[in-house]
């Protein structure tokens, strides 16, 4: 596969001090006819045009790739892997792979990539707000051998990040539907008798299960966890949530949605235009957050 | 430390070339600028160079004390800061500052480019072949740094020097025509002050010691080819510096400039061109074959037939000058007379009586002149470099007890003695000899040729020249001061040129061939490359047809070239990075193009058995070799398989002859 472009060569800020000791080099060599101090000059003169050729010829063999950037929550950073190929013999150097149009990125960085080798990386850029969104422009750039010139190679690639919204608000999981009183949730917790082990704690969850007398005794922080907390249904209605903005909701339900699954019960989401039936597993929790992100008034939606 | 300026933070390795870097650009200047700003350079690269970095406290407390102790130096030594040396002396300690606190690339790119000033620097001192090749291997191991900074350490040092090379040997014919097409017609107007490395030479004062003191040095002073034929013979070689008319014994002086009006065809002989490359030495002197008949390019010929700079040589120049041997001036007017036989009015009891002693046998002028050189020949002088010190009179002292002196010791005397008899003389102070290297044809005059000898003004005949040392060391003339002071005088006097005078053959003569001929490389070196000036330029130009081509049209044919040059350079480095060979793949669709110009074209999607076997179907003739070329095409393509060696395909490929059925 070819690059759709040729990488565009532009001279970097160092020429400028190339330039006064080209003129330095002017001076001393006209003022004294000192033709030793013109040859240096040639000889420097020349290395950099030619090197102006090897940075363009160094980048115009690679061949860059975009590949699927694992989903982030709004407010992470986005990680985007790319895979960079030399089908060339010879060995290139030097590589930055950037992302310019994104604030406060963080480029990937391939030192040597030798004949008929590839090499992966990955840059990683702050994930705006939730949504679906194409994946940052990448560029490549190159500024081997001396730096005095600087390839660039754009890249588009059609993968798309999706960006969950942020889990936000109640750690505390409502029950069903049916048991709702009043315009709040209660949250109660169906008490099981039969203890079914521990698991780690994670900040943010209830605390009325940890283990305390383990804890003090030096162990980590962990939850009792009962038979009969598993399995519960929930379906979770949009629609319903009138006390939160609509942004709210959809941060709640993320939430929601992770802590079910991670406490193993089922659930559903039911938004306007989308109804998710109950469910649980990695699978079923990438489609409720999906659904989720792809909420209209995102981004991309 | 933050993320940031961790990536930011220059490679090691990258500090370490561009130490070394630093460091030898720095030996050439060592004696030349300031001692104190070298020695810190030094100090802090050889710190640098073990990678080390320093916290910013010690680094603003280092610069404090480097910049306060050099600039106090700098004036020190050179009261001020304009000028050649203190201005160099100032770089020097600006990178010294700057390779303190240097840390980050940013840091590191900037200490590159003033590696790279001092470089440069390096060329002021000289432009021998072996300095401007020292100064592009120190350009060099900086371009190397600027690699390693690029590929931020991960490249070894070595790779990264050796893609550095590639590159400047690439560079090679680019600056070789960049260098022949370069306008030399443009002129600086301001010149530097007085340069470094102007070296002290001749000077116009005749004293004793002040030509042996000159001959201790083996610098070169000038080289001369002589572009008509040979190289005159040795003893022939007189090198007119500068003519002394203002005696008082021992010691002489340039006396009034515009004695005597300026007569001219007053030179004789047959006409010896030379070109004449001189080496800076700070003054006027121009020098050329005794006598000089004409102006050079750069200067005058002035009374006395010695050549004078209109400007001060501070940088190599080079010119040609014409020479006539005899001189038949035979007319001296009265003011002149009475001039160039101005004698001491005191001396002692002895000089006088020799002089009643030569004028009273003789009256001939040129009886006189010898019976001089008899005295000298006969009672004993001897030639030496280091004669001591004379006291008192020094004439009498030098010719009746201590009778021993170097040239110029014999040059004054002898002078004095014929003004004092009443014959007009001068001393002519200069250069004789020198070594040849016949070879190429070019003599090299180092300032241990100094010499001072006298000139006669004989009625009739005009200005001899009398050599006092020609009868007390003839070997001098013959073989050269070096050889000479070694000893090797008495094998010299017979024999002629330099080869059988070195002594014993064998190891000597080998080192001096060797010695010879790597001079004579420099020599072509100089002549052609540094001396390529306005008349060079002209001359190759007329040759390649292009003499219509001013300035700017050589400017625009330059960035041209360079522009092409880079082009075409991406070219060559695009298709030396070839895309992989598949020389299977390609033998796979030669069969199958074999196959479809047979009838039987190969389907978009068809795996290479099926396709073998609708082929081994329609040409059952062939099936045999068709199988076995297909078999082995798939053990290449998917199977295990070790070597490289596609010659069995090959040959079951080219088995198989399908012909439209």
């Amino acid at each position: 596969m070819k690059n759709a472009s040729w990488p565009i060569l532009t001279p970097t800020s160092s020429c400028v001090g190339l330039f006064f000791l080209g003129l330095a080099i002017w001076y001393a060599g006209v003022s004294q006819a000192n033709n030793g101090a013109f040859l240096l000059g040639f000889f420097i003169a020349a290395v950099v045009m030619i090197s102006a050729a090897r940075t363009w010829a160094n980048l115009h063999s690679v061949v860059v790739q975009i590949e699927p950037a694992p989903p982030v929550f709004a407010g992470q950073e986005v990680t985007l892997p790319f895979e960079l190929s030399n089908p060339g013999c010879k060995p290139v150097h030097g590589l930055e792979v950037r992302a310019p149009g994104e604030k406060g990125a963080r480029a990937g960085w391939v030192g040597r990539i030798g004949g008929r080798n590839s090499a992966r990386g990955c840059l990683t850029y702050p994930a705006p707000s939730r949504g679906v969104y194409p994946a940052a422009r990448v560029e490549v750039v190159s500024r081997y051998p001396f730096g005095f010139f600087a390839a660039r190679l754009k890249h588009t690639s059609a993968q798309r990040v999706v960006v969950y919204p942020l889990p936000e608000g109640d750690p505390n999981l409502p029950l069903s539907q049916e048991r709702q009183v009043g315009s709040r949730m209660e949250t109660r917790a169906q008490a099981g008798d039969d203890f079914a082990g521990v698991r780690p704690y994670v900040v943010g969850e209830s605390q009325r299960h940890i283990d305390w007398k383990a804890a003090a005794r030096g162990a980590p922080l962990m939850i009792k966890h009962f038979a009969g907390e598993a399995g519960e249904r929930m379906m979770f209605d949009f629609e319903r949530m009138i006390w939160l903005p609509v942004e709210a909701r959809l941060s709640q339900l993320v939430l929601w949605a992770l802590r079910a699954e991670r406490g193993g019960h089922f659930y559903g989401i039911r938004l306007p235009h989308l109804e998710i039936e109950l469910g649980k597993g990695e699978l079923h929790l990438a489609r409720c957050l999906r659904a989720l992100a792809e909420f209209p008034g995102g981004h991309g939606a | 430390m933050s993320t940031a300026t961790l990536e930011n933070l220059g490679p090691r390795s990258a500090l370490r070339l561009l130490c070394g870097a630093m460091l030898l650009g720095l030996l050439p200047l060592f004696g030349y600028v300031s001692v104190v700003s070298v020695l810190l350079l030094l100090i802090v690269l050889l710190y640098r160079l073990t990678g080390r970095h320093l916290t910013r406290g010690w680094v603003n407390l280092g610069r404090l004390v480097i910049g306060t102790i050099g600039v106090a130096a700098i004036y020190a030594r050179y009261g001020g800061f304009l000028g050649m040396e203190p201005g160099i002396s100032v770089l020097v300690l600006l990178i010294a500052l700057k390779a303190v606190e240097a840390r980050n690339r940013r840091d590191f790119r900037i200490l590159t480019l003033l590696a790279l000033f001092l470089c440069l620097t390096m060329l002021f001192y000289s432009q021998s072949l072996p300095m401007v090749s020292f100064a592009v291997v120190v350009l060099a191991l900086a371009l190397g740094g600027l690699i390693l900074l690029e590929t931020r350490g991960e490249s070894s040092s070595l790779r990264a020097l050796g893609e550095a090379g590639r590159l400047l040997l690439m560079a090679v014919p680019l600056v070789a025509l960049l260098f022949v097409l370069f306008p030399r017609n443009l002129e600086v107007s301001f010149a530097l002050r007085r340069g470094l490395f102007a070296q002290s030479g001749m000077n116009d004062e005749l004293r004793p010691g002040s030509v042996s003191s000159l001959a201790l040095s083996n610098e070169d002073a000038f080289r001369v080819t002589f572009p008509d034929g040979e190289i005159p013979p040795q003893s022939q070689l007189y090198w007119r510096g500068a003519v002394l008319t203002y005696g008082n014994g021992m010691e002489w002086d340039p006396g009034v400039e515009d004695w005597g009006a300026w007569r001219e065809q007053t030179l004789g002989g047959p006409l010896i061109r030379q070109r004449i490359l001189l080496r800076p030495h700070g003054d006027f002197w121009l020098y050329a074959l005794d006598r000089p008949a004409a102006d050079v390019g750069t200067g005058l010929l002035r009374p006395g037939h010695v050549l004078r700079s209109r400007t001060r040589i501070n940088t190599r120049i080079s010119y040609d000058a014409i020479s006539r041997m005899e001189d038949t001036e035979t007319v001296l007017s009265a003011n002149e007379k009475t001039l160039l036989t101005r004698a001491p009015r005191q001396v002692s009891a002895r000089v006088r009586n020799l002089v009643e002693e030569l004028t009273g046998e003789e009256s001939q002028p040129a009886e006189i002149v010898q019976g001089a050189l008899r005295f000298f020949r006969r009672n004993n002088f001897t030639y030496t470099i280091s004669p001591g010190e004379l006291t008192g009179d020094e004439l009498d002292q030098f010719l009746f007890e201590q009778r021993a002196g170097f040239c110029e010791h014999y040059a004054a005397s002898f002078a004095t003695l014929m003004r004092l008899a009443g014959l007009p003389s001068r001393v002519v102070v200069g250069f004789q000899g020198g070594e040849p290297n016949r070879a190429a044809n070019y003599v090299i005059v180092r300032n241990s040729d100094a010499h001072a000898w006298t000139e006669v003004w004989l009625e009739g005949k005009g200005w001899e020249r009398v050599d006092p040392t020609s009868v007390v060391a003839p070997g001098r003339l013959v073989s050269g001061m070096d050889t000479f002071l070694q000893g090797g005088t008495d094998a010299a006097a017979e024999a002629g040129g330099l080869a059988q005078s070195s002594g014993a053959i064998g190891l000597r003569a080998i080192w001096q061939e060797v010695r010879l001929t790597w001079d004579n490389v420099q020599m072509q070196w100089d002549l052609h490359v540094m001396d390529y000036g306005r008349e060079q330029q002209q001359t190759m130009l007329s040759l390649a047809g292009l003499s219509w081509m001013g300035a700017r049209k050589l400017l625009a044919a330059m960035a041209a070239i360079l522009f092409l040059a880079a082009t075409l350079a991406a070219i060559w480095f695009s298709i030396s990075n070839r895309v992989q060979d598949d020389p299977v793949g390609r033998l796979y669709a030669s069969f199958c193009a074999r196959a479809a110009r047979a009838g039987i074209p190969r389907e978009r999607a068809e795996g290479p058995s099926a396709f073998a076997r609708r082929v081994a179907e329609a040409f059952p003739g062939r099936a045999g070799a068709i199988e076995a070329f297909a078999s082995e095409y798939l053990r290449r393509r998917y199977g295990p398989v070790k070597n490289d060696d596609i010659s069995a395909l090959r040959s079951r490929l080219r088995r198989i002859v399908l012909r439209r059925g």
